[in-house]
């Protein structure tokens, strides 16, 4: 009696269950549609996914090359702090190996204008003489 | 996989109310389900959807169960009564009472649709999974027991312990 029991129990539930089920409104409905319809979209392969030739293997691949890629980038910059100072060009080397004051480099323009203007007055000062 | 979800995905939805008895948060974990099913396991043999998709929903539904209990600690509050995993039932509340009618009697004429439904939702949840899966989704034990996470034994326990909760509150 209670395997008949069960079995009426089990048949009356699960009717209730699907009628349950196919009673769903439509707001619902269509957000379970809207759900789905996301969800496939996250397929592997799908139009709306970035899609890896190769599959996996490719993936991996790809993952390996950014890694390497990262540690070059990190090793290069280590080596410019903690390495060497670069090598300095030309002109900057004479300057720095210059016994003159850094500033008469950096006020260069004022003194060339300075020694003009001197020659000018000197050019001035010999014509008024003659 | 288009037909799989749309098959699926009133029965997931009912599941899911059932166990949160919150249409919205079923939305939630229903569309949870089908994005992680989708992302991860569609390109598995047709024949393994069902469990697996049962798989990822039924541990959402526990840890939402999860973390309902764990807020509920914090500020002091608990659940309704019986719905942690399978406790022990008090053997004297759950012996039939002599002088109701025979479950037979009280299923022909008494039980509604609702009533029925409110049966379900009062299982415990593991006891709920079993049943759901095993009488209305149509799940093997295997099946039933790979979407559950645990051994065939427990899910045959928890049906027949479902069974009986059922046949209790519906002779009430």
């Amino acid at each position: 009696m209670s395997e008949r029991l069960d079995d009426d129990l089990e048949g009356r539930i699960r009717r209730a269950l699907d009628e349950k089920a196919e009673g769903l409104d439509a707001a619902t409905l269509s957000r379970l549609r809207q759900a789905r319809e996301r969800a496939l979209a996250r397929r592997p392969g799908s139009p709306g996914r970035l899609a890896w030739p190769g599959g996996g293997a490719a993936r991996w691949a790809g993952a390996l090359a950014g890694v390497a890629l990262l540690l070059v980038a990190g090793w290069t910059v280590w080596r410019q702090a903690a390495g060497p100072a670069l090598p300095v060009a030309g002109d900057d080397l004479e300057v720095l190996a210059s016994a003159e004051d850094l500033s008469l480099y950096q006020e260069l323009d004022f003194y060339l204008w300075l020694e003009r203007e001197r020659k000018s007055a000197l050019a001035d000062e010999v014509e008024d003489r003659t | 996989m288009e037909r799989f979800l749309a098959g699926i995905e009133r029965r997931a939805l009912v599941m899911a109310e059932l166990a949160t008895h919150d249409r919205e948060e079923a939305l939630d974990l229903v569309q949870d389900a089908m994005l992680a099913f989708a992302s991860r396991y569609g390109n598995r043999p047709r024949e393994e959807w069902p469990p697996l998709f049962h798989r990822i929903l039924q541990n959402r539904i526990r840890d939402w169960h999860r973390r309902r209990q764990s807020r509920g600690r914090w500020w002091g509050r608990f659940g309704r009564p019986g719905r942690d995993d399978d406790e022990e039932a008090d053997p004297i509340q759950q012996a039939p009472d002599p002088r109701a009618r025979l479950p037979e009697e009280a299923l022909m004429d008494e039980a509604t649709m609702e009533r029925l439904l409110e049966a379900v939702e009062r299982l415990p949840l593991r006891q709920q999974q079993a049943f759901l899966l095993r009488v209305w989704e149509g799940l093997d034990v295997a099946d039933t027991a790979r979407a559950m996470g645990c051994s065939a034994g427990s899910v045959k326990t928890h049906l027949s312990r479902a069974l009986g909760n059922l046949r209790e509150q519906l002779q009430e």
